[in-house]
């Protein structure tokens, strides 16, 4: 008994501490430059994605970029950031679209061009791969570039649910 | 007379609302004008089917294979700060049920009260879609439906209440917030009373022959409230919808009287990574009086089950039973044959459909669909004019999509 809450403690413990396989390549978050030090949270995020919310909290539009449903990398940002799947965040995309109450995220094909929409467009929210940074040792949250701060955040983030 | 001052008082009313509406707007616009750039879309579809059945016509005259069921739409939306203008153009023919006639499918203004990260707000004004079960907004949309055909036992495709279901001219409030996992989300809408037109009246009557009757759409309101959670794994949903509609004699058709109806559905949807299980109840009920039958009271309920199996991104399959009777206290049809000496297969409809879709690219989309019918419930009258229903048929459906 007593050997068994000793695996379940040490089991327990090195969830927090053991890397996990896929955060090598985890998903970040990307935001404009006039969004840095904004906090994005997972309930945030969906609420953006699913198209709930329009405008950031100062009332600006929010500008949503996304990969097509079936990008490798969209698929991952669904299920590792949002805990849905690309044809639930679809559905929700085809009714604001066809009931005229919301606005479909704006569709990039590849991460170079989603770095750069980010970058160009005020209020702008998107995604991409931590590899794809054009310098990823040193992240420059300056030039709109993901910070560490919010890179870190995200990892914990991730932490939460399982791949 | 007392036509034109409802007219009178329904457009006195409109303009008030209208002039309230645009001075919030005016007033919030010049507030906070500077640095909101205009955002616009441009979106479209377009679906040709083809049916054939056998028993009744179920589509179009799809006894002998029929073309007729296409949607064609286009809609565009234009925001500045809190207020969107959005509208959609449709041109829908569904055998003699839907003209083909292009029609202003929905045109609004909706005015953001308040967004923030865990509450939304707002209002709507024009003609609205009714939010009615979890696929009535974009009922004529295939892409967004659970197949080629709605359930008829909630959507009543092919039967009269249809008529009043697509849109309201009229004014809309809704709502949202987040709490913890779940977001709850509420949509009321109020109609305008209305002359029903002569493609309403022919729907909701069942009948091949333009209807003489003047008849008025009254009290037209409706309401759904929906919780998500699970982010977005489940939807459950809440509607309730009345109406009364009011018939004046006619030199022709002495016949006069109003109808009352509510109509409640439950709604209940689960989203896995490989299948979703759809599941909706309704119950309809109505108050009768004519001149010639008196009083009566009807209820009638159905409802259906779908499961989805997502084979890949580009194939799922589908299967699906619906249920429906048009009088919940006499599913047998024991009362209705003793009554009337009628059909007792007039008292209900069993639909098992199994289906396919396929999505090639983002764009195109195919569908095939076979239903096994048994009951003449939901056989529209309309298409089966001048000939003898038959209690059982299968209808073949497939649908070639395109939508931008």
């Amino acid at each position: 008994m007593r050997a068994w809450a000793a695996c379940w403690v040490l089991g327990m413990s090195l969830q927090g501490v053991v890397p996990q396989a896929w955060a090598a390549d985890a998903v970040e978050v990307l935001l404009s430059p006039d969004r840095q030090g904004v906090e994005v949270d997972r309930r945030m995020l969906l609420a953006i994605y699913a198209g709930r919310v329009s405008s950031w909290p100062d009332g600006r539009p929010i500008r949503v970029f996304t990969f097509p449903d079936d990008h490798p990398l969209h698929a991952q940002f669904c299920r590792q950031l949002l805990s849905t799947y690309p044809y639930v965040l679809r559905n929700a995309w085809d009714k604001l679209v066809y009931t005229g109450t919301g606005f479909a995220p704006t569709m990039v094909t590849s991460e170079a061009e989603m770095r750069r929409r980010i970058q160009n467009t005020a209020g702008a929210i998107g995604y991409a791969s931590e590899a794809s940074r054009p310098d990823a040792a040193e992240p420059q949250s300056k030039t709109g570039e993901p910070s560490r701060a919010l890179a870190r955040g995200l990892l914990v983030l991730q932490q939460g649910v399982q791949p | 007379m007392s036509d034109r001052t409802d007219i009178r008082h329904a457009a006195a009313r409109w303009r008030r609302f209208m002039l309230l509406l645009m001075t919030l707007t005016a007033a919030v616009a010049g507030n906070t004008a500077a640095a909101r750039p205009l955002q616009y879309q441009i979106h479209g579809f377009a679906a040709q089917a083809y049916a054939h059945s056998d028993g009744n016509n179920y589509v179009g005259s799809s006894l002998d294979g029929s073309f007729e069921f296409f949607e064609l739409g286009l809609n565009g939306s234009v925001a500045y700060g809190p207020l969107t203008v959005s509208a959609q153009g449709l041109v829908r023919k569904f055998g003699e049920i839907d003209d083909g006639q292009p029609r202003l499918d929905y045109g609004f203004a909706d005015y953001r009260l308040f967004s923030t990260m865990n509450y939304n707000a707002g209002i709507r004004a024009g003609r609205v879609k009714n939010y009615y079960g979890l696929y009535n907004d974009s009922r004529d949309v295939v892409f967004t439906r659970p197949g080629v055909l709605l359930p008829g036992s909630v959507y009543f495709e092919s039967t009269g209440i249809r008529a009043l279901l697509f849109s309201s001219d009229g004014g809309q409030v809704y709502g949202g917030f987040n709490s913890g996992d779940h977001y709850f989300s509420l949509v009321a809408t109020r109609g305008l009373d209305t002359d029903a037109s002569q493609r309403q009246k022919k729907i909701l009557f069942g009948s091949t022959e333009p209807v003489p009757n003047d008849v008025r759409i009254n009290g037209f309101f409706i309401i759904r409230l929906m919780d998500e959670w699970g982010a977005g794994a489940w939807r459950a949903a809440l509607t309730y919808t009345t109406t009364g509609i009011e018939a004046d004699p006619a030199p022709t058709n002495p016949v006069s009287g109003t109808i009352d109806a509510t109509v409640w559905i439950g709604s209940l949807a689960y989203n896995a990574e490989r299948y979703s299980i759809t599941s909706e109840y309704v119950l309809t009920s109505t108050t009768t009086r004519t001149n010639l039958t008196g009083r009566s009271f009807g209820r009638s309920d159905g409802g259906y089950v779908q499961g989805d199996y997502r084979f890949n991104e580009r194939w799922t399959g589908m299967l699906r039973y619906d249920l429906y009777w048009p009088d919940r206290n006499d599913r047998s049809g024991d009362d209705y044959v003793a009554a009337t000496g009628g059909d007792r297969h007039r008292r209900y409809a069993r639909d098992l459909t199994a289906g396919v879709k396929w999505l090639p690219d983002r764009h195109w989309g195919v569908w095939g669909e076979y239903h096994v019918i048994r009951g003449s419930a939901t056989v529209p009258r309309l298409e089966n004019g001048g000939r003898m229903i038959e209690a059982d048929g299968n209808l073949f459906l497939l649908m070639v999509g395109y939508h931008f």
